[in-house]
């Protein structure tokens, strides 16, 4: 079974998740907003409002059941990563996506079916839940920094280094660029041997953060010296940030892939707890009584 | 050992107490429910399949239980709700589950069944929900079954809704079978008199003046006393007699029935006279006698035994004259003179007076008798010598002392009609008034010395009272020779016979003044002497022309 779908499409889709998730967050807000304004031990006076916004309330409640859904989706990427079988349903980090977007909305829709009531120990899971949610965050950053093939696999120094000699090849064939050139583009990116985790995990950041300003740079020198048309520019300049890039990853390489190995000891212990609290949660609200609609 | 990691840091999120309690409960419970805390009394307050949490609160609060079952108190009035849309928990240990809407002390207490009035809306809640005030048994027993919380400090339950199941009874159960707002109200305790019923709840009707005696008068303190209240004795009060609570002030001397000669109206003697019929006695009561306080006559210890004497006036009046009258030679009785409707005006009238040795006329019969019988402030009914001045005195000093003949020398020149009514004439004098001096009034020549008004002595010649205009030209001349007392101007002057210079020719034509003229010297006009040759008046020139 093959289901390819264009990457464009799912960003599209993506996109089009999150606009339909921002306008019901807006006009949920501001729905609610004189429920959520009033103080939590307050609220159930108000009737009418906390049979709507409440926890237990009609649009209240709905939310959570929602964000519970939302909860459950997020281990389609899990099951996807692990079993075999569905290889063939789409790319694995076009599932990451949806998995990323599940996992920020999620948080978000609890945290209005909650009705924001965070303090005390009841706000200690929900913590958790944004725990997972920041952790992912930086775990997609340090996945991003990892070289994978186009499938999505980690790629071996092996397959990094050729990559990269390909892509130095593809500038001096096509715009003729001397070695001397080639040289001052891997120079930009300092070795980094002996620097503990940390420290690499700063260059990390320094090397994203200065890598637009340095391409710039060069990009102006090597138009004006090498005469790129504008057909070309964008191939151009692709390749050069490809080398950059490859080049910071390369140094920093090791550091990441530690880090991201232990990633998992965080990320996965509290998703795994929120999974089995909401479990529990629910089937202690429905057995209660707390059924929304149903 | 990154699985084993991940086990761990699993296992320190699930198991954690705290934090899984915290999972499985929305939060802390209030401190009355503290007791239910914990991951294995979810059941206690929550039921399987069902949401609403009033059976098991009602199952645990069993008098509110039965107090919504019977429709009583606050809860028994509310439409059927669950008990969470009024009370939540979750909300942490110091949460307020009673929300006082719009506060405790706004708080209708109209709908618990029991109207808050009058003094009772300037209470506190405390001041009534109290523990010690708290009687229903169930409550109580509700309270006593939860032994680890202090629910009869907290309940706002089992409060009676009689007078009595708060306020003390400072009656000692004198009305036991009557309710408090039989005679008390809301506002004040004290003023149970003012709604109290007495004619209609009493044997004893309230008359008369026992309608406004304060209640103490008759209902006094007893020696008990109930928390800071002095007990009245209500019940039991003997009053058949007056004298159950009135002193008998004739110690017995008119027997027992005060009421052949007062009324409950009053005790004081002016209302009194109307109730006691003194015509019945040996001495009715007619005229101004009727309106006397009785202590006026009866003035003795005994005061309303008869009088020991009555038949005289004297026996109780004073004597205003003195004895005056009483002298042997005189047979006079005050009967003579006044009668009961007064001692003024006194019977002796003119006609009587006109036997006396004074009969009254002219201005005196205008007067009082006082201005006449009273001397010093003592009555003079008698006098050895009677003339004008016993009672008048003589503005005229000494003069006319030598007219005073028997004293009635007065008389002379007055009458009684008035002062100003003289019999005087001054033809009898050494100077008749003739002429302008007729028309003058007394004081025009008669003027005071020494405040007396002279008019004995008065000097006649007409320089003593008239100044001269002529500068002293006629002295040791009798003025009348030219004037007369009807006019100074001179009608017709003798020149002929009274000066040196008779006038003829041509000077008889001529007026006065055109030889008597004004003199710088005398400064008035010159009449002698003057020069009256005749080169003194004319010259040469005149004769020639």
């Amino acid at each position: 079974m093959q289901i390819l779908i264009k990457a464009k499409t799912h960003n599209y889709l993506i996109v089009l998740l999150s606009l339909v998730t921002i306008s019901f967050i807006v006009l949920y807000s501001v729905q609610s907003i004189s429920y959520l304004n009033t103080p939590v031990e307050e609220r159930y006076l108000l009737k009418d409002l906390d049979g709507l916004y409440g926890p237990s309330g009609l649009y209240g409640h709905g939310v959570g059941f929602l964000a519970a859904f939302f909860m459950f989706l997020l281990w389609l990427y899990i099951i996807r990563k692990r079993w075999n079988k569905l290889r063939g349903l789409g790319r694995l980090s076009q599932w990451l996506k949806y998995h990323m977007w599940f996992g920020i909305t999620a948080p978000l829709l609890a945290g209005y079916h909650a009705a924001f009531k965070f303090e005390g120990l009841i706000g200690v899971m929900y913590w958790a839940m944004i725990a997972v949610m920041l952790s992912g965050i930086v775990g997609r950053y340090l996945y991003g920094h990892i070289p994978r093939s186009r499938d999505g696999h980690e790629m071996s120094m092996k397959q990094i280094n050729t990559e990269k000699a390909t892509k130095l090849r593809e500038l001096q064939m096509e715009f003729g660029i001397d070695s001397k050139d080639i040289k001052k583009i891997q120079g930009l990116t300092p070795q980094l041997s002996g620097a503990g985790t940390l420290a690499s995990l700063y260059h990390l950041l320094v090397f994203d953060f200065k890598r637009r300003f340095q391409l710039n740079q060069i990009l102006k020198d090597f138009e004006a010296r090498y005469g790129v048309s504008k057909q070309n520019l964008l191939f151009f300049k692709g390749t050069i940030e490809n080398q950059l890039i490859m080049s910071q990853r390369v140094v920093v390489l090791d550091a990441v892939s530690k880090v991201f190995h232990w990633w998992h000891v965080i990320h996965k212990p509290f998703a795994y707890a929120i999974f089995i609290v909401l479990t529990l949660h629910i089937i202690l609200t429905l057995s209660f009584g707390f059924t929304w609609i149903f | 050992m990154k699985i084993k990691l991940s086990l761990l840091i699993l296992n320190i999120i699930l198991f954690q107490p705290l934090a899984l309690e915290a999972q499985l409960s929305p939060g802390a419970l209030a401190e009355a429910h503290a007791h239910l805390s914990g991951m294995t009394n979810c059941l206690s307050c929550h039921s399987w399949g069902s949401k609403d949490l009033s059976p098991k609160c009602l199952e645990c609060h069993t008098p509110l239980q039965s107090r919504i079952s019977e429709g009583l108190g606050y809860h028994g009035h509310l439409k059927e709700q669950e008990c969470t849309s009024c009370h939540s928990d979750h909300m942490d240990r110091d949460f307020e589950m009673i929300h006082w809407e719009p506060s405790q002390k706004d708080f209708d207490h109209q709908s618990t069944g029991y109207k808050l009035e009058a003094k009772h809306l300037d209470l506190n809640c405390q001041e009534c929900h109290k523990s010690e005030l708290i009687i229903a048994e169930d409550v109580l027993e509700y309270a006593h079954s939860q032994s680890s919380r202090d629910v009869l400090a907290a309940t706002f339950l089992g409060l009676g809704t009689k007078c009595s199941d708060c306020h003390a009874d400072v009656h000692l159960n004198e009305f036991k079978d009557q309710l408090c707002q039989d005679c008390h109200n809301q506002n004040n305790w004290k003023t149970a008199k003012e709604s109290y019923d007495h004619d209609l709840r009493t044997k004893f009707p309230l008359k008369g003046a026992h309608k406004k005696v304060e209640c103490e008068k008759c209902h006094k303190d007893v020696q008990k006393s109930v928390g800071k209240f002095q007990v009245q004795k209500f019940v039991g009060l003997k009053f058949d007699l007056c004298t159950n609570c009135h002193e008998d002030k004739h110690k017995g001397s008119f027997g027992n029935n005060c009421l052949k000669c007062h009324t409950e109206n009053t005790f004081k003697q002016k209302e009194l006279a109307g109730a006691f019929n003194h015509q019945t006695t040996r001495y009715p009561l007619v005229g101004k006698h009727t309106l006397v306080h009785c202590d006026k006559c009866h003035t003795e210890k005994d005061q309303f035994k008869p009088a020991s004497s009555f038949d005289q006036c004297s026996d109780c009046h004073v004597d205003y004259h003195k004895g005056a009258f009483q002298k042997p030679e005189r047979e006079t009785t005050c009967e003579q003179c006044h009668n009961v409707r007064g001692f003024f005006p006194a019977l002796f009238g003119v006609k009587d007076h006109a036997k006396t040795q004074f009969p009254l006329d002219g201005a005196h019969l205008a007067q009082p008798c006082v201005f006449c019988h009273n001397k010093n402030d003592q009555p003079v009914y008698h006098w050895n010598k009677l003339n004008c001045i016993t009672c008048h005195e003589t503005v005229h000093g000494e003069q006319f002392k030598r007219y005073n003949q028997d004293d009635k020398w007065c008389e002379s020149c007055h009458i009684t009609a008035a002062w100003s009514n003289l019999l005087f004439d001054h033809k009898n004098t050494q100077f008749p008034l003739t002429g302008k001096h007729a028309e003058l009034i007394c004081a025009n020549c008669h003027k005071p010395v020494q405040d007396v008004v002279a008019y004995e002595n008065t000097p006649i010649p007409c320089g003593k009272c008239h100044d001269d205009r002529h500068a002293n030209q006629f002295e040791n001349k009798d003025c009348k020779a030219c004037h007369t007392t009807d006019n100074w101007k001179i009608p017709q002057f003798q020149h002929g016979t009274l000066t040196e210079f008779p006038l003829d020719g041509q000077h008889d034509k001529l007026a006065c003044g055109q030889c008597h003229k004004y003199d710088q010297g005398l400064k008035t006009i010159r009449f002698k002497p003057i020069a009256h040759a005749c080169q003194d008046c004319h010259s040469f020139k005149d004769f020639r022309e």
